[in-house]
């Protein structure tokens, strides 16, 4: 198979004219789509991005995505309940997982007591109901089982990163009860690339881009990295 | 159905980037009419080499006759191939094939029987493959009906249509050099071929909407399959770290609040409010600002880099003229003081030269040919290349992760329409943008 070296890749890399305008747009789009208010209005100035987006029906998603942010599923609940009840109400698995994020926060605040019966009394009859909720909420409540839930390989529960996750779900749902496109162009982007480095990889080895670090890295690193990432996310 | 509108997809029976279709068109390298250099002799041409009749004695097998186009089907940057044959006469039994064969393939068959062959035959619907036995595929179709024939490069299958309607997957694999090929075998059997050429009438079968629905479904996949696990994690930092590269330290530090990221950022935040206090100057068009602020934080840079030099006196020249407050005198003076010197440098200095100085020539340099040099978008660039100085300075990337993102998928497509495939045909960056 054909092998293109790290220089070459590089010096081509370095060759291609991006418009960044075009760039400040799919950022734009994403902080506008994800509900960051406060950042849209301010990267709008500073990119110098005339900017058609209604920013002010972002308020109420922004609210919802800090509150979930900060911690406080209940607001953030309440909030979408005054923007439309029947988002929660046709969303079972939204549902649920808003009222996981609230158990993980308990036992974030270690209050063991209050997080046992929050599970007993309001997630497991859901779980009952939905049995393909419950081995993630097996894996929540496992939480409880170490002392120092952040040292345990459970920890990415307690992660921003969930916070984030749930808040991105409700966001979404709110998106598309309001009949908006919910899907931000820069997945897109990042999901094409995937698959242009996948699709290539069958023909020819070439230098994928580490995504973390925007380093290059010979194919045969790839794979082990991404290997690595899916046994992480697999555990 | 005009296929050849710029948001199609198909042109002339070929689905591809509206870019290559063009250069296909172009070339004349499409199948556009039946070769009458390279067809069973009895068979003849007439209406522009589209229409066949066949003349032998049709009695047996070995009085089949077959007749490839001009052109093979073309495969590179393509997705899917289609073309159509309406069967003006069944003739005496209606023994006619289409299909595709490769351009060795006998003659003295019909499409289908010899290998590297594919074709649907009319009298009894079967789908035949490098073999004289058919497999049940369709219905016989006769005087009248029209058949059509869509090659998928994508996933290497072949279908066939009858009056529009898709009649499903007759071949898979199928993967080469082909060329579209009819069969004929009775007496009085005519067809009369459409290749999508210019001046065709539309195909009966809805290429178009079949192209946008494969489309559609490769885009879904593609959103499906390449999902990172730690998406949240990457796109969050891909944001920040385009912010903060591209100078814009309030949005960063805001966003970075709401993401938790403000420790993991401090340092990198001051360096970019650095970056930003001076590139703000070039984007307002304060030039002679932005060189102040740029000799007191990195001073080095101006010696070194000449070319920055010049690029901010020339933008300070060019603003100057907008300006208007400056008299011509003293635009010439700075001319020839501050930007005269740097004449014979290069091909870049003596190009950007003559194109700044060009603005004194016109009475109204906003409505002159290189009034283009007045809008404040040129300032970008100016501030770009200033933001990768300090960057270089400051030991930082020259490019954001983003934009290596978006270089890396560019030339990966590139790389890979190269090597001859199907799916980038009909996929690209802009439709996720």
């Amino acid at each position: 198979m054909e092998r293109i070296a790290e220089e070459e890749w590089e010096a081509r890399l370095n060759g291609v004219k991006i418009d960044r305008s075009e760039l400040n747009k799919v950022v734009m789009n994403y902080l506008f789509i994800e509900g960051y208010q406060e950042a849209a209005i301010k990267f709008a100035e500073e990119s110098r991005l005339e900017t058609p987006l209604d920013l002010r029906a972002l308020a109420d998603r922004t609210e919802c995505r800090v509150a979930i942010q900060n911690g406080d599923v209940q607001l953030a609940i309440e909030k979408a309940n005054e923007i439309d009840p029947l988002i929660l109400d046709h969303n079972s698995q939204l549902f649920f997982h808003l009222q996981q994020q609230k158990l993980i926060e308990l036992i974030r605040q270690n209050k063991i007591d209050a997080a046992i019966d929050f599970a007993q009394n309001e997630l497991a009859p859901r779980g009952e109901e939905n049995p393909q909720f419950l081995p993630e909420l097996e894996r929540v409540m496992a939480l409880l089982a170490f002392e120092n839930p952040r040292d345990s390989p459970l920890a990415s529960f307690l992660d921003a990163a969930q916070r984030h996750q749930t808040a991105s779900e409700l966001n979404a749902a709110i998106l598309a009860s309001q009949c908006q496109s919910h899907a931000p162009s820069l997945p897109g982007l990042l999901a094409m690339l995937g698959w242009s480095q996948a699709q290539l990889s069958e023909r020819c080895s070439f230098p994928h881009l580490n995504l973390s670090t925007g380093e290059l890295l010979p194919d045969s690193e790839m794979e082990r990295d991404d290997s690595q990432i899916l046994s992480a996310n697999n555990m | 159905m005009d296929s050849s509108t710029s948001e199609g997809l198909v042109s002339h029976g070929v689905v591809a980037a509206p870019e290559v279709r063009k250069e296909l068109v172009a070339s004349g390298s499409l199948p556009s009419a039946w070769n009458s250099k390279d067809k069973w002799n009895l068979l003849s041409l007439s209406d522009e080499n589209l229409k066949v009749s066949y003349h032998g004695p049709g009695k047996t097998d070995i009085d089949a006759a077959a007749v490839r186009t001009t052109e093979c089907v073309p495969t590179t940057r393509c997705a899917l191939y289609y073309f159509e044959i309406t069967v003006v006469h069944a003739g005496q039994s209606g023994y006619i094939g289409i299909g595709l064969c490769a351009a060795n393939v006998n003659l003295n068959r019909l499409p289908g029987w010899e290998r590297n062959s594919f074709g649907y035959h009319g009298d009894d619907g079967h789908a035949f493959r490098d073999s004289g036995t058919g497999v049940a595929y369709g219905p016989p179709y006769t005087t009248g009906d029209v058949i059509g024939c869509c090659w998928n490069m994508i996933d290497g299958s072949v279908f066939f249509t009858k009056n529009g309607i898709a009649l499903g997957v007759a071949f898979q694999h199928v993967r080469g050099t082909f060329y579209p090929t009819v069969g004929l075998r009775t007496q009085g059997e005519i067809v009369h071929a459409n290749f999508g050429q210019p001046g065709a009438a539309p195909f009966y079968f809805d290429i178009e909407s079949f192209a946008q629905e494969v489309k559609a479904n490769l885009m879904s996949t593609i959103l499906s399959e390449s999902r990172l696990p730690n998406y949240y994690d990457v796109v969050t930092d891909l944001v920040l770290n385009f912010m903060i590269h591209n100078g814009f330290a309030a949005s960063a530090e805001i966003f970075a609040r709401d993401t938790g990221r403000l420790n993991a950022i401090r340092d990198d935040l001051a360096l970019t409010i650095k970056r930003q206090s001076v590139c703000r100057y070039v984007l307002d068009g304060q030039i002679p600002e932005a060189i102040r602020a740029m000799s007191e934080l990195e001073p080095a840079i101006l010696e070194a880099d000449s070319r920055i030099m010049f690029d901010l006196k020339c933008q300070h020249f060019v603003e100057m003229v907008r300006g208007r407050t400056v008299p011509t005198s003293n635009l010439i003076e700075f001319g020839r003081t501050e930007l005269a010197s740097f004449r014979d440098r290069g091909d870049y200095q003596d190009e950007r030269l003559k194109e700044v100085f060009s603005l004194l020539a016109y009475p109204d340099p906003t409505d002159c040919p290189v009034s283009y040099l007045l809008h404040t978008k040129r300032r970008e660039p100016v501030a770009s290349s200033l933001n990768v100085a300090l960057l270089t300075a400051q030991k930082r990337a020259r490019s954001s992760i983003l934009e290596r993102a978006v270089s890396q998928i560019v030339i990966a497509q590139s790389e890979f329409s190269s090597k001859n495939t199907g799916s980038l045909a009909l996929v690209s960056m802009r439709d996720f943008l």
